[in-house]
């Protein structure tokens, strides 16, 4: 595979330039007051990246300097990455002001590599516009081609040998290749200076030492194959919008429209052979205000569904205070996917319209929030395993893990108990607490709360947690279980107790076994 | 497929059922027991009617959280859809182990007319349990559409807290052994519920329903 990779230096300037042509030669573009992107004529000068804007204003006294801009960068590099698209087909934007080209595929279309390179270069050029070209078998090697000496032509198969002149430093230069400055400073330091000094590095050491960005160094270094370009696939825009000339102050209306515009949607969304999975609804307020939700949907919404949706959407945002009239109605298609009929022919695809319905109508009837699916989010503990998410709705990031020291099954299942506070009483009738080093401080012999006692028959723990400490939610806590007899009744009861550490020091029932 | 001729209808059907199989579709066994009954614990199976907790009836269980947890768990994991009405002290953590949680519909308040939020989830999913904190008699003019509702659908639904005039099965349910906890030692590693079941028609009968780890038997 051969790639050509086009760099434009310091592209933020140039855009710039472009953007506004009566701006001086003496340019630098600022990030949070230091100087991000400087022109040739402002380096001359003495100024360099990383600079405070002020001590560069102190050195080059014409320099004008500008807020950095992403946004112009990007658009003003669209014109530019469309020009390519003539000379090539496979052509991939990195960052604004650097793309690679499949340059392989270009010059067996254009006769050869040289006379493609040469049409890529012409199709960049635009006046006050530089570029470089590099050309090599992998992406990173083109990159650093194109950086060294105003662009170089790296053999097939001569990539080693190119990069081995090379300094360690040029890794940490461009920011596309994803390696860490401080990691290459390092390397720096430990005497490696050149690329190839780097690539005779035996991979496990230097893995070993520097982790995955040390691995994706020494791949670079040693020219390891690497991906292929990627192009941006043109994707299909399906969102609908409605934008009505007087602003939907009624919920009826605003159904009533959102009906409308998911008709739009499922013609749209037959033409293209697809089906919604995940549907986002967005109404924009007439005072700029936006209100969305995503809508998790196992099936092709019809009209009346996604007309229900966007008025339970309105009906929760009305109760919860909100006021304002409804300028924008977007539907957008976040999921789609080809209709499930394989799924059917073979009868593993269980049929829930009929839950779907029944939820439906009691959403309808008691509120989107109020209908809920538990989410599995993971704890010690056991109220805190579980989460619920209003059903249809997409829930947040799980939280994984194997949560070390939890409290095993069986769990207990009954969860607030009534009683604020419990007391557990040694023989003695002191009070049981757990010591700074997670024990108890005494043989435990009854527990009890409000007119119950219990005499305690077996117990297990205590179990320390001691988490969330560096966040708002600190959690110094101690869970224990305990088995106790009443008096009065046949069989014990067991409960999960939760010590309150961090000075407030009292049990607390989390669950009971019943 | 000449070879099928010499076989009768049911060894035609077996073996075309096995060639499905073997292309990867496989035919899928009905996963939960017949029409007319869900499946439960095998412990519970030998003393409910059925074998089960019967479809389009009320079943009356007592305020035992622990066997509702383990009903819902086998509910779920055969592939049914449960509800859970009025009932936010209800630890379902206990389901992720045996069961599936993403089939679980949760109405914590079901706000002024809980009988009419019952009667709507039954008509679509496979089990309902619903809680009263306050234990409530239902008169039979209140109960009657509701009822009327259950059987035109697939649930079985599980009153706690409530009764109704004359429920099919009245189960009570207490936790009687912790087995695994010592004086500070061990934890508690099985929990045995006792089980009393009263059917129409049945003699009562009584079992032990264990979660988690069994009793051992032990050489004495």
């Amino acid at each position: 595979m051969r790639v050509a990779a086009l760099w434009f230096p310091d592209w933020p300037v140039q855009a710039a330039r472009i953007d506004d042509e009566d701006l001086p030669a003496t340019l630098a573009v600022a990030r949070q007051h230091r100087i991000h992107v400087c022109s040739d004529a402002a380096r001359r000068t003495g100024v360099r990246r990383g600079m405070r804007v002020r001590q560069a204003q102190a050195v080059c006294p014409d320099l004008v300097v500008l807020d950095e801009d992403p946004d112009r960068d990007g658009r003003m590099f669209e014109s530019i990455a469309a020009g390519l698209d003539d000379v090539a087909a496979s052509v991939e934007v990195l960052r604004p002001g650097l793309v690679v080209v499949e340059a392989g595929a270009a010059g067996r279309f254009h006769g050869s590599e040289s006379r493609a390179v040469e049409m890529l270069i012409d199709a960049a050029a635009r006046r006050g516009v530089d570029a470089q070209v590099g050309v090599a078998d992998e992406i990173a090697t083109a990159l650093i081609a194109a950086r060294v000496g105003g662009g170089q032509v790296v053999p097939a198969g001569g990539s080693r040998t190119f990069l081995a002149g090379q300094p360690v430093e040029l890794l940490a230069a461009e920011t596309s290749l994803h390696c860490d400055h401080a990691l290459v400073q390092s390397l720096g330091d430990l005497g490696v200076r050149t690329l190839g000094e780097l690539a005779a590095l035996p991979a496990t050491a230097v893995t070993t030492r520097f982790g995955a960005g040390g691995e994706r160094c020494h791949r670079i270094a040693r020219a390891a194959a690497d991906r292929r370009v990627a192009p941006e696939l043109p994707a299909a825009d399906l969102s609908v919008a409605v934008t009505p000339e007087d602003p939907i102050d009624r919920v009826d209306a605003a159904a009533f429209a959102a009906r409308q515009l998911a008709a739009i949607l499922h013609e749209r969304l037959r033409a293209a052979g697809l089906v919604c999975l995940r549907l986002r609804v967005l109404a924009e307020l007439s005072d700029g205000t936006r209100l969305e939700r995503v809508w998790r949907t196992r099936e092709a919404l019809t009209e009346s569904a996604t007309a229900d949706r966007v008025r339970w959407q309105l009906d929760g945002w009305l109760t919860a205070g909100g006021a304002g009239a409804l300028a924008a109605l977007i539907l957008e298609p976040l999921e789609t996917g080809p209709p499930d009929i394989v799924g059917a022919l073979w009868g593993g695809h269980r049929d829930t319209t009929r839950v779907r319905r029944v939820v439906g109508r009691v959403q309808s009837t008691l509120g989107v929030d109020r209908v809920l699916v538990p989410r599995l989010v993971g704890g010690r503990g056991v109220a805190e395993r579980i989460a619920f998410v209003p059903y249809g709705e997409e829930g947040g990031v799980e939280k994984q893990g194997t949560w070390p020291g939890r409290i095993p099954g069986p769990l207990p299942a009954h969860l607030r108990h009534p009683a604020t506070q419990v007391r557990l009483l040694s023989r003695t009738a002191r009070d049981v607490t757990v010591t700074a080093e997670a024990l108890l401080s005494d043989v435990p012999y009854a527990v009890g709360w409000g007119n119950r006692r219990y005499r305690v028959a077996a117990w297990a723990g205590p179990w320390p947690v001691d988490t969330g400490w560096w966040g708002p939610e600190a959690q110094k806590v101690a869970r224990l279980q305990v088995v106790g007899q009443a008096e009065n009744e046949r069989h014990p009861r067991a409960w999960l107790l939760l010590w309150l550490g961090g000075g407030v020091g009292c049990w607390r029932i989390e669950a009971g076994y019943r | 497929m000449d070879d099928l001729a010499g076989l009768s209808r049911a060894e035609r059907v077996d073996l075309l059922r096995s060639r499905m199989a073997a292309l990867g579709g496989g035919v899928p066994q009905p996963t939960v027991g017949g029409p007319d009954v869900i499946a439960v614990p095998s412990d519970l199976a030998r003393v409910l009617p059925g074998g089960g907790l019967v479809r389009r009836v009320v079943t009356q269980v007592s305020d035992c959280p622990a066997l509702i947890v383990e009903l819902i768990a086998q509910v779920t994991a055969t592939g049914g859809h449960v509800g859970v009405v009025g009932w936010p002290e209800l630890s379902l953590a206990g389901v992720v182990e045996n069961g599936r949680l993403e089939s679980i519909i949760v109405v914590p308040d079901p706000g002024a007319d809980p009988l009419g939020i019952v009667g709507v989830l039954v008509e679509g999913l496979d089990l309902v349990v619903a809680r009263w904190a306050v234990p409530l008699e239902l008169s039979p003019v209140r109960a009657r559409p509701l009822l009327g509702r259950l059987r035109g659908g697939q649930a079985a639904l599980v009153l706690v807290g409530a009764g109704v005039p004359s429920p099919h099965v009245r189960v009570d349910a207490t936790v009687t052994t912790f087995r695994g906890i010592g004086r500070g030692a061990g934890r508690i590693r099985g929990v045995d519920i006792a089980v009393r079941v009263e059917a129409k028609g049945r003699p009562p009968a009584s079992t032990t329903v264990t979660v988690g780890q069994r009793a051992e038997l032990r050489v004495v």
